[in-house]
């Protein structure tokens, strides 16, 4: 942590794995309601590609982030961290 | 034996590099009348001045020393014959650890049934044991010099001390300022986080406070309640476009003050995303002139530590047209593949833009990322149109783009967190 800019209370939360983030929550995005996130947006959205998302890809897609996150939360071996 | 080479800058083919100064990291560069002033992170070293006249030739013409030991000033802005620079406490996050030393050290001794080893104490606040004999002496020492100091300008190479004026807690971060008001990001008395601090510059050898703004749950000595651990929601800066501040409050968003009545600041609007978005908000600016018929502003998220299955730091374009209720438009995102140095140690995501309007262009800062130019003539599909990034300073892993200025000329300005100073053209 960059002790310049940030306080303790600010230290990023533990998170699953990567994989199983990511295939939990494009499952859970699948399922909401409206129109699916581009697979583009997402290939953006984790930093594999340069680009532009628009603000109801970004919300469909933190949403079904923190939802899968949650989730991981409560299952079975969902703490593995990469 | 040789010294490694050093990597060249890279960038793309209508950028072209222009000079490039060994310096002190720096935490804002601001470009006014043919002279560049840098606030540098970290004392000794404190403002410094250059001529920019001749840009492939910088040439520093004065230099201001902090006011002590313990405080940095590496925020600046200027206006007319104006300069203001901050005073901040200096490592600033590391020493509020200090104040958690007697409480740690009482529930370690009733858990253990011992008094508690150094090691042991350390450990639970999360610094090195050796830190320790630092922070209780940061601690004992307390501090009150936060605040920020007015210059007269008008010969850059000479800038005339006007005034200091002490302000509390921490001190000041980073802030604007016109020939008339400072809007002053800073801790006060009673107050938990920054909050803004507005002074008249009438006289400018008297800065005169004329309101405070802050938001609700931080004036705990007026009986509030912060709902946030820590100083999470705070006021980073406000940037004034028209009779509007656009503030960027860090964990609490982006929020739209009225300052019609600048005596009577007044929330208008606001814009949370956190959660469950990750960053904080760092920089929200109101374009002054439409762009493709929109009224805009642009945001940008401080990069944290990075968790792999969050974003990176980002750009936001935001529509403005009805400030009461900020939308955004689109977000703009730089892949790790950009930047060989994206892995390579340090941060890599965004951090801060031009804090003033080049057309539909953006030249943002992301750390290991480098200098992104952005067009966002069509506001929903913003575009990269060139980049730069500064080779590594010597004896870091890869450079850590802070802050950036645009003159008239479009020559552009980066200084480096750890080290460096950039100077390069863009052509379209």
């Amino acid at each position: 942590m960059c002790e310049d800019c940030f306080d303790e209370s600010e230290v990023p939360g533990e998170r699953p794995s990567l994989p199983r983030l990511m295939q939990a929550a494009r499952h859970i995005e699948r399922d909401f309601p409206g129109e699916a996130v581009p697979s583009e947006a997402w290939v953006i959205y984790l930093g594999r590609r340069s680009g532009t998302i628009d603000w109801p890809a970004m919300q469909r897609i933190a949403r079904a982030m923190e939802a899968a996150g949650l989730l991981l939360s409560l299952t079975p071996g969902g703490d593995l961290r990469n | 034996m040789n010294a490694p080479p050093r990597p060249e800058v890279l960038h793309s083919a209508n950028v072209t590099p222009l000079a490039r100064l060994d310096i002190p990291g720096g935490g804002e560069v601001v470009v006014h009348r043919n002279h560049a002033f840098i606030g540098h992170m970290s004392p000794p070293d404190g403002t410094a001045i250059y001529d920019v006249s001749d840009p492939r030739r910088p040439r520093q013409v004065a230099r201001i020393a902090p006011p002590d030991g313990f405080s940095h000033t590496h925020k600046v802005k200027v206006a007319g014959d104006l300069m203001i620079t901050n005073v901040e406490r200096h490592k600033r996050h590391f020493f509020r650890k200090g104040e958690r030393i007697a409480a740690v050290t009482a529930d370690l001794a009733a858990t253990l049934g011992r008094p508690p080893q150094e090691a042991e104490i350390a450990a639970e606040i999360g610094v090195a044991p050796g830190d320790l004999d630092t922070l209780r002496a940061g601690l004992a020492r307390g501090y009150q010099d936060g605040g920020f100091r007015v210059w007269d300008i008008a010969d850059p190479a000479n800038p005339r001390h006007l005034a200091t004026v002490h302000t509390g807690g921490i001190g000041v971060h980073r802030f604007d300022m016109d020939e008339r008001y400072a809007y002053i990001s800073t801790e006060m008395e009673g107050y938990v986080g920054n909050i803004l601090v507005i002074y008249d510059l009438a006289d400018p050898t008297r800065p005169r406070e004329v309101a405070r703004w802050h938001m609700p749950g931080q004036h705990v000595a007026g009986g509030e309640t912060p709902s946030w651990p820590g100083q999470r929601c705070r006021l980073h800066h406000a940037l004034r476009v028209g009779d509007t501040l656009w503030a960027a409050c860090w964990y609490a968003g982006a929020h739209v003050i009225d300052i019609s009545d600048i005596t009577a600041p007044r929330t208008i609007g606001r814009f949370n995303y956190h959660p469950p978005f990750p960053e904080p908000t760092h920089t929200f600016f109101r374009l002054a002139e439409p762009i493709a018929g929109r009224d805009l502003a642009l945001m940008i998220d401080e990069e944290h530590d990075h968790v792999p299955g969050q974003p990176h730091g980002f750009l936001w374009v935001m529509d403005v047209s009805d400030p009461t209720r900020p939308v955004p438009v689109s977000t703009f995102h730089v892949s790790e593949r950009e930047s060989p140095y994206a892995r390579a140690g340090g941060r890599f995501g965004g951090h801060q833009f031009q804090e003033r309007q080049i057309g539909s262009l953006v030249f943002a800062t992301w750390f290991a990322g480098g200098v992104r130019i952005i067009d966002i003539a069509t506001p929903e599909t913003p575009r990269e149109i060139g980049h730069y990034l500064p080779s590594p300073a010597p004896g870091h892993a890869s450079p850590q783009s802070n802050d950036v200025d645009v003159d008239e000329r479009g020559v552009v300005y980066v200084i480096d967190r750890d080290r460096g100073f950039d100077v390069f053209s863009f052509a379209r």
